[in-house]
């Protein structure tokens, strides 16, 4: 029997049927609340949580490559980087309008990531982690060196525009707010769609086992490939969002290159549970929040850096995550692995 | 014209040769078994003939097309599809999913048509769902379709391993030991289950260690003994072999 089959507007962007919509409607619920908890002199939590937003492109994307593929990186600060460094460059010292400058972000993330790809995704688990991460490391230090003096170098580039939407600056925190969460929510479910379908079994088959997906008939570097440079997009994209959506207007490598980034996109990939995309997306806002929280409670904690405290809490959460991971093969969050359920239009 | 031919087929591992100037062929709707003690060199074989390993000499025509130095998928996509000794099926998935794993190859729309939920998209998702229905279907588990493949005994574990390996619609199957692990019940149906495929046109390439079931349903046998063929012929000619009895109580 043929369930529903043909195409609706419905079906566009709503992969489930059934109950399923239903985390759905309370993320877009929560999203939409937000504004109104922090609004007057709380609005400055709002920038906070476009920056979680922002980050939770990164590790929706990151998430494709790591949780479903199999496939570690090491090095998507970079990407992250060349996304808002190529915005701002253009928007700066070209005089490009914002919103003109997401396409060639994205393309040149995009294209970054082929040509790192195709020769880093033949090796194999840590040894894609090593190149990943030299690849990360080169991408900081060329940002930092600045040898063609576009970048600002360890100066960083200042007074970026905002985007104009309307011929409105969105300048204001809940205005950025409201952009950023309306593409995370649009770019999860585009994901949620991609991954039911052929394309995310292809991926769930070749982290299981290369050889048996290949005699299957995937083309399992050309799969790889194709998850990495998509990830690498969403970096891309996420790093235009950054240039452009943050109450900052400033880029500097240690912001936006730095390893450490790269290490807390792994992280909040980890702690959501690798392959689950809810989990990813709290895995962002939860680390995001994290150095907010701790620096409030900083006050009370006499003189300890509360930069110092949050890097000790990474270490504490992976190592955690490991544990509890290998011990009882349980997920840290209690939210149940959705890469077991992709739609099957036949029911019997 | 026959379906498969390997000639001089050749692969060393460091010092060991696993495999030494095999040569065979294999005609369209045949059922062909490869035997042999146990280290022969026969799942070797089959991981030369699917390209899991390149061979250091020799050469392999499927449908009259030299396949040897292809990539594993790109011969699986003219045809040939094959099992493991030791099932892989993806545990993180239902039944019917591993199975639509198997499809893959026969699908044609992109990340773009999944992204955006197209017509096309939908179509196609119908029919891998239908096609991998039908496969399981035929070996007995559509019930056990939406389960997850963890939770199914051994021996239907094997099947839907078969199940996956049809459902990409092979010319030819190669199965590596399909019948380890199982009781004489599911043996007797993985049998009939053979014997349909053949009458439906397909041509199987079996290795199995159950001298009785290799005796019952193969048309024609070649037999392996240190990565040489000692024997080729019919079932009854093989079991008369005195090389072949040699070999085997030599094993014993
Ligand atoms: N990947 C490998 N590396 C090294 N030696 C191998 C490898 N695969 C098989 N061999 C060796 O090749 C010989 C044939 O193995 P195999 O083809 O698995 O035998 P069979 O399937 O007939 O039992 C054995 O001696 C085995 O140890
Ligand atoms: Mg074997």
């Amino acid at each position: 029997m043929v369930q529903g089959s043909p195409f609706t507007v419905q079906k566009l962007f709503m992969p489930g049927t059934g109950p399923r919509w239903l985390p759905y409607g309370v993320l877009i619920l929560i999203v939409a609340a937000a504004p109104l908890v922090f609004s007057g002199r709380m609005s400055y939590y709002l920038s906070i949580l476009s920056l979680a937003g922002i980050y939770a492109v990164v590790v929706i994307g990151l998430n494709m490559l790591m949780g479903y593929a199999g496939q570690i990186s090491l090095g998507h600060a970079a990407f992250f980087a060349i996304g808002a460094y190529t915005s701002g460059i253009l928007s700066t010292r070209y005089g490009l309008s914002p919103i003109l400058c997401a396409l060639p972000a994205v393309a040149a993330a995009g294209s970054v990531a082929v040509l790192i790809g195709i020769p880093t995704l033949k090796l194999k688990e840590h040894y894609l982690a090593m190149a990943t991460l030299g690849f990360g490391i080169i991408m900081y230090t060329i940002l930092r060196a600045d040898p063609g003096s576009m970048t600002g170098g360890i100066q960083g580039m200042p007074n970026i525009p905002p985007l104009q939407i309307l011929g409105h600056a969105a300048d204001s925190d809940r205005a950025q707010y409201t952009i950023v969460w309306s593409t995370v929510i649009l770019v999860f479910l585009f994901s949620t769609n991609i991954l039911e379908s052929r394309f995310g079994r292809a991926l769930m088959a070749i982290h299981k086992s290369e050889v048996c997906a290949a005699v299957l008939g995937i083309n399992v570097f050309g799969h790889k490939l194709q998850v990495f440079v998509l990830s690498a997009l969403y970096a891309g994209f996420a790093g235009f969002l950054y240039a452009h959506c943050s109450p900052l207007k400033y880029l500097n490598p240690d912001d936006v290159a730095h390893v450490i980034l790269s290490i807390k996109f792994v992280t909040m990939v980890v702690i959501g549970g690798m392959g689950n995309r809810w989990g990813a997306l709290c895995g962002a806002v939860g680390l995001t929040v994290l150095p907010e929280v701790l620096r409030l409670m900083s006050s009370l904690l006499h003189g300890i850096s509360s930069t110092d405290i949050e890097m000790a809490c990474y270490g504490l959460i992976l190592i955690m995550v490991m544990i509890l991971s290998t011990r009882t093969r349980k997920r840290l969050l209690p939210i149940p692995a959705e890469n077991t359920l992709t739609q099957h239009p036949i029911r019997q | 014209m026959a379906l498969l031919v390997v000639s001089n087929l050749t692969k060393n591992f460091d010092g060991i040769t696993a495999v030494s100037k095999v040569s065979f062929s294999v005609a369209q709707s045949e059922i062909f078994a490869i035997i042999g003690p146990n280290g022969a060199g026969k799942t070797t074989t089959f991981n030369l003939v699917s390209g899991v390993l390149a061979p250091d000499c020799g050469e392999i025509f499927f449908r009259g097309e030299r396949i040897s130095g292809l990539k594993p998928h790109e011969i699986a996509l003219r045809g040939m599809v094959r099992t493991f000794q030791t099932i892989s099926l993806f545990d993180t998935m239902t039944v019917l999913d591993n199975v639509k794993v198997g499809c893959h190859g026969q699908a044609r729309t992109h990340i773009f048509s999944a992204a955006f939920r197209t017509r096309a998209f939908f179509e196609e998702e119908v029919r891998m769902t239908r096609t991998a229905l039908e496969t399981l279907r035929l070996l007995g588990l559509e019930r056990r379709a939406h389960e997850m493949v963890g939770n199914l005994p051994f021996g239907q574990q094997r099947l839907v391993d078969i199940a996956r390996a049809l459902a990409g619609e092979p010319v030819l199957l190669l199965l590596d030991e399909p019948a380890a692990g199982m009781n004489a019940r599911e043996r007797s149906e993985l049998m009939a289950i053979i014997r349909t495929l053949k009458q439906r046109g397909m041509t199987i390439v079996l290795i199995e260690h159950d001298m009785d079931l290799i005796m019952e349903i193969a048309e024609r046998i070649i037999v392996l003994d240190h990565g040489e063929k000692i024997a080729e012929g019919k079932p009854e000619e093989i079991q008369r072999n005195p090389d072949v009895i040699a070999a085997y109580l030599g094993e014993a």
